[in-house]
């Protein structure tokens, strides 16, 4: 390890030969004897000071875990000479800290990100961190710090130990019990009643029966009552394409959380909603770099659609002009796109009516980005903030124009209460187009 | 912060203690003892570390101008020094507790057990040398020539010492 001379040395060295010189030259043991005490601990401090070497060794237990999950960090601390004590600081992040540590089952104190006074030893002490996972994103763990210090105090030691250990934390994904009916489905097998008539187990209609019919169909009980046969008609179960659009260009933020943070958590528990009901699911994240995943089905769709989401949490100024930079297999015909979005760049608002323009059927989940700024003071903040709504209220009154529906997400209720408004909007749209 | 409150008032003590009979140099020890409380002071409320030691060299400057002209000995050194002592580590422990830049030295209680421990055992050793030069002894040249000897010797020791081992 590194060592250096603490301040301490350097006062101790300067007291002790101002008091002995100064003690000399006036003539007073005072002076001497004030020195005395300093200079024996000098002198104790630099003849019983030795290098010290120290290891360590960390493993990660598992590199994902969900929001509120703990993550185990195993440390293996040696040093030599043996039972040096270390302070182990950790290159964490925000959204994730020290829960716990113990070493042979005894806790050890810990302050921020620093583990205070292992005692390590020749054949290597273990220190089990347990690390919570405070916020949802992608982590990297770069290096380990390890700080020491003498008995005496005159000395520190330090080592910087590279480890480049990462790990995910997925968002807490709220339950959605009610999905949005997509208005086209694909041909595939699922959970979703089809407006066409097909094979099925759902009833549609009644029609007379014509040649090349499936027996099996006849509905005796209407056929009883006329001449003629009739059978039934269903409607088959399919699914859907869904194609998720995060809204990543502006974060406004208040505190740890981010306007992202609840497009993130409600992007979860769509995309887990809609691979429950056996539909596709892409995903594309539009901020300052674009990032899509072609509609797929699956717990490794899931877990892709997971792992896109916690990139796009770092930011990197690539421009990005509209929805033609989309490749088109990530947007495929008839798929149900649900946007997002806090409304509050352009850029985002003009490709989602872009997409409603080119025929996808399109919902919006407003994520409320007044919770986001301050509350205003002035009269011309308050002004200002009356034109800033009135115009987001434009916004949304352009999106119900074009047939979007749009609800706004209160994140105090609910993530399904926003659903159902805007499967309500749908609903009565579908109605007056009928 | 119980840490910076023991080192200030430990430094006033210090500042405040050294006094002289001598019309022409109370007032200046009085201003020097003042100069380094301030610049304890300031030390410890910026974080500066490297002020700590310029602090305790001005309050021992003061103490050294207040012995001038003073007929006896001082008997008050050994606690004059286990306070010196206390305070520097207690406004260096301050200091490092808040900034969290170096190694951390266990709970505040052991550290304040630590610091007692070593103020006593200051306080001990100014004793046990303040009493053997209290011892009467007929000034020759020899116990000069030896005097400068041995301070020379501790000084040499020390220098050899700190130059080895940083």
């Amino acid at each position: 390890m590194q060592r250096t001379a603490t301040p301490r040395l350097r006062t101790f060295a300067v007291l002790a030969a101002l008091g002995l010189v100064g003690g000399l030259a006036a003539g007073r043991p005072e002076l001497a004897a004030l020195a005395a005490p300093f200079a024996v601990l000098l002198a104790i401090g630099l003849a019983g000071s030795r290098d010290l070497d120290a290891e360590l060794d960390a493993e990660l237990r598992r590199d994902r875990a969900i929001e509120g999950e703990e993550i185990t960090l195993a440390l293996m601390v040696t040093s030599d000479p043996p039972g040096a004590r270390l302070d182990v600081e950790l290159d964490l992040g925000d959204g994730v800290e020290i829960g716990s540590a113990t070493t042979d089952g005894t806790s050890i104190g810990h302050q921020g990100k620093v583990i205070q006074q292992v005692t390590a030893s020749t054949g290597g002490r273990q220190l089990i961190v347990n690390l919570r996972c405070t916020h949802w994103g992608s982590y990297r763990i770069e290096s380990l710090r390890l700080r020491s210090r003498d008995r005496w105090g005159l000395f520190d030691y330090y080592r910087e130990v590279p480890v480049a250990l990462g790990f995910k934390v997925f968002p807490e994904s709220a339950t959605v019990r009610r999905l949005l009916a997509p208005v086209e489905t694909r041909l595939g097998f699922g959970d979703v009643v089809s407006k066409h008539k097909g094979a099925g187990l759902e009833f549609a209609d009644l029609r007379p029966m014509v040649l090349g019919d499936d027996p099996r169909q006849i509905n005796w009980r209407v056929t009883a009552r006329g001449a003629d046969l009739w059978v039934n008609e269903r409607r088959p179960e399919r699914n859907s394409d869904v194609v998720l659009l995060v809204d990543t260009l502006t974060k406004p933020r208040r505190g740890v959380e981010m306007t992202l943070d609840l497009a993130v958590r409600a992007a979860a528990a769509l995309a887990t909603g809609h691979l429950r009901r056996n539909d596709r699911v892409g995903l594309v994240a539009f901020g300052e770099t674009l990032r899509w995943l072609r509609p797929g089905m699956g717990d490794v769709q899931r877990y892709q659609i997971l792992d896109t989401l916690m990139e796009s949490r770092s930011a990197r100024q690539v421009y990005w002009p509209d929805v033609g930079a989309i490749p088109r297999r990530a947007l495929p015909a008839k798929s149900l796109i649900i946007g997002l979005s806090p409304l509050l760049d352009p850029r985002a608002i003009d490709a989602l009516a872009d997409l409603r323009g080119r025929g996808f059927d399109v919902a919006v989940v407003e994520i409320p980005a007044e919770l986001f700024v301050p509350s205003p003071s002035t009269d011309e903040e308050r002004l200002a903030r009356r034109i800033w709504e009135l115009q987001r209220e434009g916004t949304r009154h352009r999106f119900l124009r074009h047939g979007i529906a749009i609800a706004p997400w209160d994140p105090a209720d609910p993530f399904q209460h926003a659903l159902a408004e805007v499967e309500a909007f749908r609903r009565k749209a579908s109605r007056t187009r009928a | 912060m119980s840490l910076a409150a023991v080192a200030l008032a430990i430094a006033a003590a210090l500042a405040l203690y050294p006094t002289s009979d001598i019309n022409n140099i109370g007032p200046l020890v009085r201003l020097v003892g003042v100069a380094g409380l301030a610049l304890m002071i300031g030390a410890v409320v910026a974080g500066a570390r490297w002020l700590v030691g310029w602090a305790a060299v001005v309050l021992v400057v003061a103490y050294g101008l207040s012995l001038i002209g003073r007929p006896s000995i001082d008997g008050g050194v050994p606690v004059y020094a286990a306070a010196l002592l206390l305070t520097i580590e207690s406004a260096y422990s301050a200091i490092e507790r808040r900034t969290g830049l170096t190694a951390s030295r266990g709970s505040a209680s052991r550290e304040f057990g630590r610091l007692a421990m070593s103020a006593v055992a200051a306080g001990t050793i100014t004793l046990v040398v303040l009493l053997l030069a209290s011892t009467p002894v007929s000034y020759g040249l020899l116990v000069q020539v030896s005097g400068v000897g041995a301070v020379g010797a501790v000084l040499t020791t020390l220098i050899v010492l700190v130059r080895q081992r940083t």
